[in-house]
């Protein structure tokens, strides 16, 4: 998938995976999508700031199975 | 049994496990209490029990008894809080050891302490029921379909409802024997099956929820589930999976929930458990936290898909997302 858009599924796998991305988006977004190969332009760079990162958080926690017992 | 008083008896019931496997071989005590603080929130049993997620085997025998007017017998229920934690314990080694999610060493190591836990399980009402009761009957019946249930539900390569409801939600018909035996010991046979029927439909909503927010680990493990089939026939033409969980399957699932949970709370009016009735009420409201946030929280990650979709990938050598996942 090298150049290629990364798709809506690509980025929930990613909130499951990696949630660490995220709090590097929130942090540093120049740096974490420069570090995943996309140009950080000040428009993205802007919109990545409007983000619910809380609300991207919660998926995993929701999703996390080491917190599920029954799992 | 309160949560409050039931954390010391549980955590006491692993201090006991402990000390008798201690004094047969204290390097498989070891190796086994490791497994236990492993699979327990903070490494305590008692927290595993109480967990919001976890089925609720030890409260249901205490929803029974405040239902019936009854002085509870607290020897009965002691016996009852360790034969129930050695007998998920037996559960939870063999259903760890069949699922084979991640590393398992030390799982299959320990996996003949299995049949210590199931004697110790089995030991705990024999004190209180003869070979020639009732109880054993049941106790065969719900063993056998819970024993079943798990072995053919790890074996489907899709779950339509009917076999949702035939085999994946009766995996948790084993936690109907100390509620039968609760009936019985305080001579309620007659309530029986209705606590079993409450019984089986808390294990098909709590199989749904395990369902829906477990999808991505059972997909990486190629489980087959009831909410991935149905993802599967819902989701349109090129549409992927997490982009029909985005726009229908999300809300799909959690409607089941609470139509199913409405049946519940309607159930437990008329068992006349309060007890049982706040805990239901507490449960629909987790659920509803949990809709909220996959649903809000995927709309966030559609919204980052969308602005990432703009971006300029900096160079083909460098692959766009490749770094994220």
């Amino acid at each position: 998938m090298a150049g290629t858009p990364i798709t809506f599924g690509e980025l929930v796998n990613a909130c499951l995976n990696n949630p660490g991305f995220f709090h590097e988006l929130q942090d540093n977004p120049a740096q974490a999508i420069t570090q995943a190969g996309y140009e950080a332009t000040p428009m993205v760079i802007e919109s990545l700031k409007n983000l619910d990162y809380n609300a991207i958080r919660k998926v995993f926690r929701a999703c996390d199975p080491t917190s599920a017992p029954m799992c | 049994m309160s949560r409050c008083t039931l954390a010391p008896e549980i955590d006491a019931v692993v201090d006991r496990m402990g000390a008798d496997l201690g004094a047969s071989s204290p390097f498989l005590a070891n190796q086994v209490l490791r497994w236990i603080r492993r699979i327990s929130p903070g490494g305590r049993p008692s927290a595993h029990f109480l967990d919001v997620r976890m089925f609720p085997i030890l409260r249901l025998p205490e929803f029974v008894v405040e239902s019936l007017s009854v002085t509870p017998d607290t020897g009965f229920h002691r016996a009852l809080i360790s034969s129930t934690v050695y007998g998920y314990y037996y559960i939870r080694l063999i259903d760890d050891v069949v699922d084979g999610d991640r590393d398992l060493v030390l799982e299959r190591r320990i996996l003949p302490i299995a049949g210590y836990f199931l004697s110790e399980f089995q030991l705990g009402y024999q004190k209180y029921f003869p070979a020639e009761h009732e109880f054993w009957q049941v106790f065969r019946r719900l063993w056998m379909v819970s024993a079943a249930s798990s072995a053919e539900d790890a074996m489907q390569r899709s779950v339509g409802f009917t076999e949702f409801e035939r085999v994946s939600s009766r995996k948790f018909s084993a936690a109907g024997i100390p509620v039968a035996a609760t009936c019985l010991h305080y001579g309620r046979a007659n309530l029986v099956p209705a606590w079993l029927d409450l019984v089986d439909g808390l294990g098909r909503w709590s199989q749904m929820v395990d369902d829906i927010l477990d999808w991505h680990r059972d997909r990486g493990v190629d489980a087959a589930t009831y909410f991935l089939t149905e993802g599967e026939r819902q989701r349109r033409g090129e549409e992927s999976l997490e982009e029909w969980i985005l726009r229908e399957g999300c809300d799909w699932g959690f409607a089941l929930l609470n139509e199913w949970m409405e049946r519940l709370q309607q159930s437990a009016v008329q068992l006349g458990s309060p007890g049982l009735m706040e805990y239901l009420a507490a449960r629909k409201a987790w659920a509803a936290e949990q809709h909220a946030a996959l649903r809000n929280g995927l709309a966030e990650l559609a919204r980052l898909a969308g602005i990432l979709g703009q971006a300029t990938p900096a160079s083909a050598s460098c692959g766009a997302g490749t770094t994220i996942t």
